[in-house]
Formats: structure tokens, sequence, C-alpha cells
């Protein structure tokens, strides 16, 4: 039976509802340092400290993942969304830069059009993408967590599901991963380094991770990256000797509706540490030797 | 005069009934309900490579392939996806405008608005037809670009072609591969 009344994609809403907001000066370079753990639970764009507009991107976005739902501006509160109201990407692009203009935003005129312009097609694309993006792999991902799914389909390939004119080194990184981590991994080289597809390896396994610009196992890997994770089933994954036949892989969830203290990326009685704590902003705290962020 | 007779032990209720215990199980339900969501999956991504085009910045498909999950409840599973647009492919049907100018702005096929709203624009001309109430919004001036075709309204056809022809065989091969699975081990 095929509905049509629409049916929330509740983990990718929840992953939405879980973020905390946190409005920042920092840049996307140094908010990289930050823990994976709190970058998981914060939504934030690089040096976007307007705390309003972050707060009208976070609710487009989640408007975007899941299109039934959508946060009244009257009221502040989600809602059912009714007809005209479902979000597509161009609409949520457009309605930020309604939010931008109406902050009074303007761009510096050397930045105009690039990555740095809060304005600009490329950043905002960027940002909808990525966003949306981290709430699906994440609910996918835990989704895959039931142990009669990692029974049937214990593995997870990389494999390229977009394409992209630029193409990332996929297999060379693959290849360093397993490097890396050396037996902690079940995962195989490959040959190519430029491979799209046939990297394989465990669900539960730690290069998911280590292949992430992003320390999460699962996608978005990079920016604009088009490679995605896929599910391997049983008897392909025993046949390239990624399982054995009576071994079973261990669910791991992540609840994001938790604390989360992690350690600081510059050491406490560094000069860059006031400068740090100042640009996180009131989201994260310091406690007890560690960043800490509160669940939502 | 021959007699025959035959003892049967009747293995086959025990199983059916092991099976239909199976089958009401929840892991039975996340299996349906995964293969399901993978399989629909990979159709859609199929669809973005040969139906999008490359000019318009987020592909339709490639995002619902990336919106597709599912869920369980007590009678099976329900595969989703939670992707504005996509029940509207698979229907069809009416759709009016209910903006200020009463008119649905359709982008022109390979022109610069594909993937973008009129007011990203800025100032559009109008020029409509009342008679026919369909028109066109151009960019100012006489040279100005015609980028969207204005409609009071639109019907589109149902496309079932969004949902692959062997999806079920394919759910229904997946599960009978993970009861047999589950058979053996019990």
């Amino acid at each position: 039976m095929i509905f049509s009344a629409p049916i929330p994609f509740t983990e990718a809403l929840q992953h939405q509802q879980a973020k905390k907001l946190m409005p920042t000066t920092a840049s996307a370079a140094e908010l990289a340092r930050l823990a994976p753990e709190i970058r998981e639970r914060a939504f934030f764009s690089a040096r976007t400290n307007n705390a309003w507009y972050l707060q009208r991107q976070h609710n487009l976005v989640t408007s975007l993942v899941s299109p039934q739902t959508v946060v009244d501006p009257a009221t502040g509160q989600s809602r059912p969304a009714r007809p005209g109201e479902y979000q597509n990407p161009a609409y949520v692009r457009t309605r930020l830069k309604q939010a931008l203009a109406e902050i009074g935003y303007t761009p510096d005129k050397n930045k105009r059009g690039g990555l740095q312009d809060l304005g600009s097609d490329r950043r905002l694309d960027l940002i909808i993408e990525m966003q949306s993006g981290f709430s699906r792999g994440y609910a996918n991902e835990l989704q895959a967590q039931e142990p009669a799914i990692l029974d049937m389909w214990p593995a997870s390939e990389l494999y390229r599901a977009r394409t992209r004119n630029k193409r990332r080194a996929w297999g060379t990184r693959w290849n360093d991963a397993i490097r890396t981590l050396g037996s902690a991994t079940s995962a195989k080289p490959v040959s190519n380094p430029f491979a799209e597809s046939g990297m394989i390896a465990l669900k539960n396994d730690r290069i998911w991770i280590e292949i992430s610009a992003f320390g999460l196992p699962y996608p978005p890997f990079d920016y604009k990256s088009g490679m995605r994770k896929r599910d391997v089933d049983r008897d392909r994954a025993e046949a390239l000797g990624v399982i054995k036949p009576e071994e079973t892989v261990a669910p791991k969830r992540n609840p994001l509706n938790q604390d989360v203290h992690a350690s600081s990326p510059v050491p406490e009685d560094s000069p860059l540490f006031a400068t740090l704590m100042q640009t996180l902003g009131k989201a994260i705290s310091f406690d007890g030797g560690s960043l800490v962020m509160g669940a939502n | 005069m021959y007699s025959y007779e035959q003892h049967i032990t009747d293995t086959a209720t025990p199983r059916l009934a092991r099976a239909k215990v199976a089958a009401r199980s929840k892991a039975i339900r996340s299996v349906m309900g995964r293969s399901g969501a993978n399989h629909l999956s990979n159709h859609l991504e199929k669809l973005g490579r040969t139906r999008h085009r490359s000019n318009v910045a987020h592909n339709f498909y490639a995002d619902a392939a990336d919106a597709t999950s599912f869920q369980t409840d007590d009678d099976g599973a329900t595969v989703i996806v939670s992707k504005a647009g996509m029940a509207q492919r698979y229907h069809g049907g009416t759709i009016k405008a209910i903006n200020k100018t009463g008119m649905l702005f359709i982008p022109i096929k390979g022109s610069e608005a594909e993937g973008k709203t009129p007011r990203e624009f800025g100032r559009l001309q109008l020029i409509i037809n009342k008679r026919t109430e369909k028109g066109v919004a151009k960019l100012p001036g006489k040279a100005g670009k015609v980028l969207f075709a204005l409609v009071a309204e639109i019907t589109q056809d149902p496309d079932h072609s969004v949902i692959p022809d062997d999806w079920m065989d394919n759910v229904n091969a997946d599960t009978a591969k993970f009861m047999t699975r589950y058979w053996k081990a019990s």
C-alpha cells in the first residue's frame, strides 16, 4: 500500500531537535578542532554569531529534513506543515537570504559570492547539504543498529552516490586509515587511489570515523562529498573475509540527549583558551578540566 | 490385496507456527523495512543519475535517496521518503497557486531559473494573459530573459516509475533469506 499522508523521518528529526544552537565567531578551521561529540550536538555555522539568524537556519533545515513539520514563525513552536509550507532546498536558500536582509547583512566586497559571504549561493547550498546530510546520515546509522539488521547486513560499503567534478582520492584515504588502525580494523585495502566502490568494512568498524573529516561514522564524510555508505549482506561480507560465519556485530547506539564532556583543543592555561571560550559562546562551559555541552 | 499404512509426523505445522511467530517478530519487520528502504534508495539514486540536469544545484532524486528510511509497527514495516514532492510524483495531481500573484512559477528548462525561486532574481517583470491565465516572468528590460512560465494551476500525471518494479520481489527475497537463517539457527 502506498500512503500519501506524510510520515516523519523520526530519527533525523530527533537529531535536529537534539542540537543546541551555538552562535560563534570561530572559523571553520577553529571549529574543526572541537571534539566530534560536541560538534555532533551543536548547530553552528562558521563565523555566524547572530543567534536569531542561526535559529532561523535551524528551523528551516529541520523543515527540510522533516517536511511535514514546520516551526511556526509566530509562535516558535513545531506544528504540521500546511500546503505551500513544504520546504525544498531552493526555498530554504531564499528564506535564509531574506533573513540575512532582515538583519541588515552585507558581505565584504572582496568576499562576495564566496564561502565567507553568509548570503552566497555557494555557502547556503553547502549549509543546506551538510546540515540535512548529517541528520539523515545519523538517522540511517541509528536505524542500522537493530541486531537483526546487523546480522543480515553486518558490513557497509563506501561508494560514490553522487557525481562530482572534482573527486577526492578516497582509495588513498581508505588505505591510510587501514595503516593507522592496523589490526583494529576489518577493512581490506583497495588498489585504486580514486576507488569509488569496493571499500568495505564492518558496520561499527573504527574506519568509518577515521576516514571522516568530521570524526563521525556516517556521511557526509567530507565537505560536498558524494560518497555514501550502503549495506553489504552477510554472504558478501563473509566471502570478502570481513566477518566470520558465526560472528556477530554488536550494536552501537549514540544517544544525543545526554550531556557531553570533551577535552579542550587548546590547553587551559594557554592564551588561546580565553578566546576559544569567547568564540564558542554560551552553549559550552568549562568544568572539571573539560568542555561541557548540556543536553538540549 | 495390499494394505498401506503411512505414519505422518507433522513437522509442517510447528514450523509454520514458528514462521508465523517469526514473521510477527520485530527482527523480521526490521529486516523487511531496511530491505525496502535499501532497494528504494538504490533506485532513487539511479534516477538521480539519469534524470538530474547538472545545471541544477540540488539533485531531487539523490536527495530523496538520502531521505529514505523505514519504521516498524505491530503490523509490519513502512518505508518512508521524507522529501517534499515525492508523493506528488508518485500520485500526480493538481497543484494550485496560493501566492499573491495567483500564479505558479515554473522555471524554463535549461535556464538559470532551474533550481531557484523567483525571489532570488529580485525584480521580475510579469506578463500575464488574463483570458488564458498563462504568462511569463522575465528579467526587466526589452532584452530581459524569460525565466519562468506562469500558470494558475498544473496537473501532473502519476509517475509510478519512481518506485522500482521489482521492489517487493527484492524485499521478499531478503526476508526469505533472513527467515531461512533464523530457521536454521533456531
